[in-house]
């Protein structure tokens, strides 16, 4: 289930938010609609928490996290910090970096399991995020950006990326993420995907601005549907033409 | 041989769906479809698609530049081609059809074609109401030089030319830095009592001296005593300003006794080479000639002179003939031996002219 929704007017949501399959960080806005569409959403399945990084909203970017864990970047507080130790399940490790790049969202792009990173990625950087977030690390870039973690979104079930991104560095990092990958759009054309959108293994949060082709192609690489319609078309389908035969 | 297929050329064109529509396009900077990119954004937004066009019937001008002209917001876009589309002749409606590229969203170019109507309206530019109005010149310059020869003129000519001063004139009629005299009048066109603005027509004469360079003057007395008594009888060397200066010349004005026309060629047979000390000086000779083979002189006695000043000199003193410089044979020859054309400003300006100019 793909939903719209708007960030004190900005479409850019993934800037503002970080989802994973264990919990939601949401900016603190000016007001709680933001939230509620999270919360709404997500309220029965996963806490969604108000948190800011070194005073910023921008908390999409600034940070990276699965549902193992989260990286925060030397900018937060303490008071951050410990704000979000308390406000996340206890099995969430958090940990603060110290890394030159540190716009961590932007740099890394990661699911429960694989991340890519910057290649002029710090290596201590790179040992922290495979320890913190249990995952395999990949230097890579996307379409020829450095930047994976802005032009990547991943879930455990696939992955939107860059639209300039060719077919053979699709298929390289596909097989590197053992999910499949196509290469899309958000928010009516834009390339930045990361930062247009949000995704965990059930839902994904995008812009207003998100065509409805657009959606499909959300909904379809993440395998948002609950519907189903491949269970009916694979598993059903032997049966039911043999039944209807 | 077998021809060998580049390779990877369509694999690295990536597909992606167009944002508004779905159809499979390759990714631009837009990611839109063509169609849906012009369904979505118009270059020609802010181009006024109806304009009017303010026209002098009595102007010559370019037209399709001057439609043009009339359309803001042209500058944002490049304009690609223009022409006009057909209308009905009497209609007093202009159509101009406009092929503009713009970039839009991020470097996609896009090419759109539209057409502009424009309304006539006829109006009269304010040079023309002047010409209409037999009201289109302020001031009239006269210059007279009641001489027999032009040479002034041309000399004059010249230095229009060489300043330019031509270009904003109306006219220029030849009736055909010089010692002149000259007077005003003006004429009351039209005025303004309330902001005390008043339009007059000037008219300037302009009188040149009536001398050339080699004509023979004959001083009066005065003049000759305020000079250093020098020689009555004078040959003129150049019209400028410095000896005798405009103020003083018309205050004691005297003509030239015998012109270059009157010239005669003479031919040197013999020379007697004077010593130093013989050599016969007076006040204002001016540089002696030592090698004059032909000359043109000025032969007084057999001239027929009617001047005041002449008269009066004692006829014994005054010399049957006067060197005048030496004689460089043909005019003509000569003339053909100048490699450049001197321009002239009657013809090129009289060529444009009507006689609507009085």
């Amino acid at each position: 289930m793909a939903v719209r929704v708007q960030f004190e007017n900005n479409n850019e949501v993934g800037v503002f938010s970080k989802m994973t399959n264990s919990y939601c960080l949401v900016a603190i806005g000016g007001s709680e609609n933001f939230y509620s569409v999270f919360e709404a959403e997500l309220a029965e399945t996963i806490p969604v928490v108000h948190v800011s990084v070194g005073g910023c909203r921008i908390i999409g970017r600034m940070t990276v996290a699965n549902k193992n864990g989260l990286l925060v970047p030397s900018s937060t507080t303490d008071t951050e910090l410990q704000h979000i130790r308390n406000s996340l399940p206890d099995t969430v490790k958090v940990q603060r970096v110290e890394e030159r790049l540190s716009a961590l969202g932007n740099v890394i792009a990661c699911n429960d399991y694989v991340a890519l990173v910057h290649p002029d990625l710090d290596r201590d950087t790179e040992e922290i995020l495979a320890d913190t977030l249990d995952v395999e690390v990949f230097r890579q870039t996307v379409a020829g950006n450095v930047l994976v973690g802005s032009y990547t979104a991943l879930s455990n079930r696939g992955g939107l990326v860059h639209p300039k991104t060719t077919i053979q560095d699709q298929d390289e990092l596909s097989s590197l993420l053992q999910v499949p990958l196509v290469a899309g759009t958000v928010n009516r054309g834009s390339e930045v995907v990361a930062a247009g959108m949000v995704v965990n293994d059930w839902c994904a949060f995008c812009g207003m601005d998100t065509t409805s082709t657009e959606i499909s192609v959300i909904e379809s690489v993440f395998k948002l549907n609950d519907a189903k319609p491949t269970a009916i078309t694979s598993t059903m389908r032997a049966s039911l033409i043999d039944s209807m035969s | 041989m077998e021809y060998i297929a580049p390779e990877n050329e369509l694999t690295s064109n990536t597909r992606v769906l167009c944002c508004q529509c779905a159809v499979p396009i390759e990714a631009n900077p837009s990611n839109m479809c063509v169609a849906c990119l012009r369904a979505h954004v118009d270059i020609t937004e802010g181009i006024p698609k109806q304009a009017t066009l303010f026209f002098c019937r009595g102007c010559e001008r370019e037209l399709l530049a001057l439609c043009l002209k009339r359309l803001r917001g042209l500058n944002r876009i490049k304009l690609v081609d223009a022409g006009f589309a057909w209308t009905e002749p009497h209609s007093k409606r202009i159509k101009v059809k406009l092929t503009v590229q713009g970039e839009v969203m991020g470097g996609a170019v896009l090419q759109q074609t539209f057409i502009v109507e424009y309304n006539i309206q006829h109006q009269m530019c304010d040079a023309c109401h002047r010409s209409e109005a037999q009201d289109y010149w302020r001031a009239l310059v006269q210059v007279r030089q009641r001489a027999n020869n032009r040479k002034t003129f041309y000399y004059l000519e010249q230095l229009i030319l060489k300043h330019k001063a031509h270009e904003n004139t109306l006219g220029i009629k030849p009736n055909h830095v010089l010692p002149i005299k000259c007077s005003q009048s003006k004429k009351l066109i039209s005025h303004d009592i309330h902001s005390n603005i008043y339009n007059y027509k000037f008219t300037f004469c302009i009188e040149i001296v009536p001398l050339s360079k080699d004509s023979l003057v004959c001083l009066p007395k005065k003049l000759t005593n305020q000079l250093g008594g020098i020689s009555p009888v004078c040959l003129v060397n150049r019209v400028t300003i410095c000896d005798v200066s405009s103020t003083v010349y018309w205050r004691n004005p005297f003509l030239p006794i015998c012109n270059p026309k009157q010239l005669v060629e003479y031919i040197v047979m013999d020379i007697d080479v004077l010593k130093e000390h013989e050599k016969k000086s007076f006040p204002g000779q001016g540089v002696v000639s030592n090698k004059h083979v032909i000359a043109d002189v000025y032969n007084l006695s057999e001239s027929n002179v009617n001047d005041d000043n002449l008269d009066k000199l004692d006829t014994s003193v005054i010399p049957d003939v006067f060197l005048v410089k030496k004689h460089y044979g043909e005019r003509s020859a000569r003339r053909r031996a100048r490699t450049w054309k001197l321009k002239h400003m009657a013809e090129e300006l009289h060529d444009g002219l009507s006689s609507t100019n009085e």
